[in-house]
């Protein structure tokens, strides 16, 4: 009995169900729409930045108050065992540093491309470097899959690390729009789901008899 | 003709397996908790597809023995009741997978 619940696979499942809802995608689908919506005002004046930094922030910001809204109420609050907690904890500090250096290098290049900031074009201005965004934030999108044992965050870090590396290399949008709209439509999908198979529980809670406790 | 008495060596480890914890809801409650730090009601609920009220039983039976412990604490101003295992519970739970499978290694056919 005891020894067919395999307790590993038992762990990695009610972690992952944490990420059932589709918030992750919706976010991820979001921050590359804003992203991609602001890519063809690069060049002209920067008082739209500030709106950009809002709108990303209003996202990162946004979605833990969601999943405190729509998860928690459905499945329930779960803190993940400790070995599992240090291994997060490490790999989203070094997913922070890769992909802020990451981010910052991308937007550096971006207004080089622009026409902006020539005065790096010494030190920034070889071909290859247009690649290093992307597959820096491939090494970060992987930790962070792995962390999380979750298969289709290693999807995602190539769909980022690729759309990054389209719009340095094409100064077009459009990778970042396409990407950004099939995340955020699988996220819509997937939290529309959650939502009907997970109905909020409060109406159960509390009242009913125990019946079956007795053995 | 006297009858035998039963063997007791031979019954033994089945006699001694926790029944604290050999019920189906009880076990699948301690298997959860074994693998995460703590966790709701409702998350156990979710989980384990019993009602509030059959839980709670449990959950009191559980408590009872020492094997787990419910800690109220307030998330967003709101009380909140979480239940960790105790290192008693660990402890009770690993000897009883060890236990079990001792029994069940044991069935000769």
């Amino acid at each position: 009995m005891a020894e067919d619940i395999d307790l590993p696979a038992l762990e990695r499942d009610v972690h992952r169900g944490l990420f059932a809802d589709g918030l992750l995608e919706i976010g991820s689908g979001l921050v590359l729409l804003v992203a991609g919506g602001f890519l063809p005002y690069t060049s002209a004046s920067t008082q739209l930045e500030p709106l950009l930094i809002f709108l990303m922030m209003g996202i990162v910001f946004g979605l833990p108050v969601a999943k405190r809204t729509i998860t928690e109420p459905r499945i329930g609050v779960v803190k993940d065992a400790p070995e599992r907690s240090e291994r997060i904890e490490r790999s989203e500090g070094v997913f922070a540093i890769v992909v802020t250096v990451g981010i910052l290098l991308f937007g550096v290049l971006l207004a080089m491309g622009a026409g902006r900031l020539q005065q790096l074009e010494p030190w920034l201005g070889a071909h290859w470097l247009r690649y290093v965004p992307g597959a820096l934030l491939l090494v970060a999108f992987s930790l962070l899959a792995r962390a999380h044992d979750l298969a289709r965050l290693y999807l995602y870090a190539l769909l980022w690390a690729g759309s990054f590396t389209h719009v340095l290399l094409n100064n077009d949008p459009i990778a970042f729009m396409v990407t950004g709209a099939v995340m955020l439509a699988i996220g819509q999908y997937v939290l529309a789901r959650f939502v009907r198979d997970n109905p909020v529980l409060t109406d159960a809670l509390p009242g009913e008899e125990a019946v079956d406790a007795a053995e | 003709m006297p009858q035998s008495e039963p063997d007791k060596g031979v019954t033994a480890p089945i006699m001694d397996i926790d029944r604290v914890i050999h019920a189906p809801a009880r076990l699948l409650i301690l298997s959860l908790l074994y693998v995460v730090e703590s966790a709701d009601y409702v998350f156990l609920m979710r989980q384990t597809g019993l009602t509030w009220g059959n839980l709670s039983s449990h959950m009191t039976k559980l408590e009872k023995a020492g094997y787990i412990e419910i800690v109220k604490e307030f998330v967003d101003r709101k009380p909140h009741t979480m239940a960790k295992l105790t290192a008693q519970g660990r402890t009770a739970f690993k000897e009883y997978r060890a236990r079990i499978k001792q029994v069940l290694d044991g069935i000769a056919e």
